[in-house]
């Protein structure tokens, strides 16, 4: 095996399975750079659910995508994405030969992925069978086509998807949008993954299939006990499924807390405008849904400042436009980016 | 799979045996006969034309019959007996002329084809997988340029330049002495020499133009979703390249054999000209031109016959690699 070697020996703390330190992720368009992730930085432990939230653009999928070094080739990432391997090793996943034969031994193995819309998560030339079994030949060679086929109908059953002895050998259109959504779930847990990313597996599909396919994606990480990363920009799915919440906004981390601070607490103004337009059941048709004023900056050529200034109601003129911010602890392992915390932390003193 | 096949070999039956009655239908619609125009030409050169010999001429070609039994004898006799009925202006049966022109033009077009096909598709996956490379752009500007060289200046070109290398202009298929000599290797060779110069230019524009065709159709899906998906299972790029997207990209190219097949066997007429080739374009344009309806008609056939045969080869391949069309073809 061919493997670039490793310069460095990193660690990380106790039971965690990943931590993403700096992470920054520039896009190179033809005429400029896009800084899609701008220093983020989070950890994750072993079986828990961390909810990536933000809206469209605000550098979740790119982080992700990162991660398991998929994204296209105009992109670049600095920092460090520490991972710790089925085997207890330690290895930064940015300094891994993207195509090389260690990051693709991990993928689909050790940390797998589930995308937003299965309908072209498949290739309508082959059938079902073929693509999920594929996953199994290429992380167990050994496998004889018998057990690969063994496997993979244990697996579509695992998911709920009803008489696989027909569905394995059909084509990706004679599935539905959920079956579909299942059947990834299945390719992707076939190699039992220590690590799952679900980038917005819900969004494609109707609200009863929604539920459906998030209770069953609990019910597997319990029983796989694997850790999922769960990205969205659905606040309803988060506060059903996720531990921990991290919300994005134009590449970077602005809070990040348990789902039970982030939603009973929210410190940041971004997440506290979030959670104020989610559209409520007993709210009368003639009130107004609260909308964040303005639209999300391109992050080109950014000047130091926190990138939500002008669309903040608590914007504060010399303080929120001119410096990089910082993260504040607001309470233990609830970290904000956002002046205001300055202010209470003063208080506090 | 052989139901299919099936299947679309009787839809082909049925298609050519409809337009073979079309051909004749409209070979004969132009008022007159063959023998009107030689008499016309006869009288307009000042000879005197005996009216009873016309009559008897007339009988013997079955040209007083109605229309019906006269495409009915064409027909059956192409289908029974492999004969294509008798050309008056050369006078000789067209079998013989299709033997002596039709063959050679339809080899030369199966290998400009195979020729065509062996260089535009791997070039065109290079070309999407090193987009923007070096070697993208040579092989869009050369593609660009065999597109827009117009063949006949191609043709002599090369002629040019093969007269200066090496002595000959590679004119014709074979050389002088080859020409009638019995098929041996020495033949073989000469027909394989000269036909260096046809394949190159009459496949030029087509290769260029496939070329782009499966560079732009590679990048569409090399760019879709389920190429990430594949990445994410942890396969190899290149695998994902070969199994997934060249697969799906030469589909339309395969969906097009049909009509490319004769467009290399038409569209080569001026080309043939400047190459002296013995090819039909020539003798077909005199054909209608003499309203000789038996010559006209045969090529017209035979093109409908290359036609479909295309279509039906590009139906079965299409169905073989996209279950999707296969799904389709049996359904309806």
């Amino acid at each position: 095996m061919k493997t670039k070697s490793i310069k460095k020996e990193y660690t990380i703390s106790g039971d965690n399975i990943l931590e993403v330190r700096d992470l920054q992720v520039d896009i190179k368009m033809d005429d400029y750079v896009l800084n899609a992730v701008r220093g983020v930085n989070f950890s994750m432990k072993k079986g828990e659910t961390l909810g990536l939230v933000g809206e469209s653009g605000c550098g979740k999928s790119v982080t992700s995508k990162e991660i398991l070094g998929i994204n296209p080739n105009n992109c670049t990432g600095r920092g460090e994405i520490l991972y710790r391997t089925k085997s207890g090793k330690v290895i930064n996943l940015l300094e891994l030969e993207k195509d090389g034969t260690v990051y693709r031994a991990l993928r689909g193995a050790e940390i797998a992925m589930i995308f937003q819309e299965p309908m072209t998560a498949f290739s309508p030339l082959y059938t079902v069978g073929n693509q999920i079994g594929e996953i199994i030949k290429l992380h167990d060679p050994k496998a004889t086509k018998a057990q690969i086929r063994e496997r993979v109908l244990e697996m579509l059953k695992k998911v709920g998807i009803a008489n696989p002895e027909r569905r394995i050998d059909q084509y990706p259109h004679e599935f539905s949008g959920g079956m579909l959504q299942r059947a990834l779930i299945a390719m992707m847990l076939c190699c039992n993954p220590d690590f799952l990313i679900a980038d917005e597996p819900t969004t494609a599909l109707d609200v009863t299939i929604q539920a459906q396919i998030l209770e069953l994606m609990k019910s597997l990480q319990k029983e796989f006990g694997m850790s999922i990363l769960f990205i969205t920009h659905d606040l309803g799915v988060v506060s059903n499924i996720c531990d921990k919440v991290a919300v994005m906004y134009l590449g970077q981390i602005v809070e990040y807390g348990t789902a039970k601070q982030i939603f009973h607490d929210p410190k940041h103004p971004y997440t506290q405008g979030l959670l104020k337009s989610l559209p409520k059941m007993d709210s009368s048709r003639e009130e107004q849904l609260y909308v964040i004023e303005g639209v999300v900056p391109l992050p080109v050529n950014l000047a130091p400042s926190c990138g939500f200034a002008k669309r903040c109601p608590n914007f504060i003129q010399g303080k929120c436009d001119c410096q990089n911010i910082s993260e504040y602890e607001a309470e233990p392992g609830h970290m904000v980016r956002c002046v205001l915390m300055e202010r209470e932390e003063q208080k506090d003193e | 799979m052989v139901k299919f096949i099936a299947r679309k070999l009787s839809i082909m039956c049925l298609t050519v045996f409809l337009i073979s009655f079309a051909v004749f239908f409209i070979i004969t619609l132009p008022p007159g006969d063959f023998l009107t125009t030689y008499i016309g030409r006869l009288t307009a050169a000042g000879e005197s034309v005996d009216p009873v010999m016309i009559e008897k001429l007339r009988e013997q070609y079955g040209l007083d019959q109605p229309f019906v039994i006269q495409y009915w004898r064409w027909f059956s006799n192409i289908i029974f007996h492999g004969d294509f009925g008798y050309s008056f202006s050369l006078a000789m049966p067209v079998t013989t002329i299709i033997r002596a022109y039709i063959v050679p033009t339809m080899v030369l077009s199966l290998v400009t084809m195979l020729f065509t096909y062996l260089i535009s598709i791997p070039v065109g996956i290079y070309s999407a997988v090193h987009q923007y490379s070096v070697g993208d752009y040579a092989f869009t500007t050369i593609g660009f340029l065999g597109q827009a060289i117009p063949n006949f200046l191609l043709a002599i070109i090369l002629m040019f330049l093969s007269f200066r290398w090496t002595g000959d202009t590679m004119l014709g298929l074979f050389s002088p002495g080859m020409q009638n000599a019995p098929w041996s290797m020495a033949k073989f060779l000469d027909l394989a020499k000269h036909s260096i110069i046809p394949i190159i230019v009459i496949g030029t524009g087509n290769t260029c133009g496939l070329m782009r065709t499966m560079r732009s159709q590679m990048l569409d899906e090399l760019n879709k979703n389920y190429v990430m998906t594949g990445k994410a299972k942890g396969m190899k790029a290149a695998a994902i390249r070969y199994k997934y997207c060249v697969r799906a990209a030469v589909n339309p190219i395969v969906s097009s054999i049909g009509w490319s097949l004769v467009g290399i066997f038409t569209g080569s007429t001026v080309t043939a000209i400047v190459l002296n080739l013995p090819s039909m374009g020539a003798i077909m344009y005199s054909a209608l031109i003499d309203q000789d309806m038996y010559l006209a008609g045969s090529w017209l056939f035979l093109m409908a016959i290359v036609t479909v045969v295309g279509t039906f080869i590009s139906d079965i391949l299409l169905a073989w690699l996209d279950p999707r069309a296969r799904k389709e073809y049996l359904k309806g």
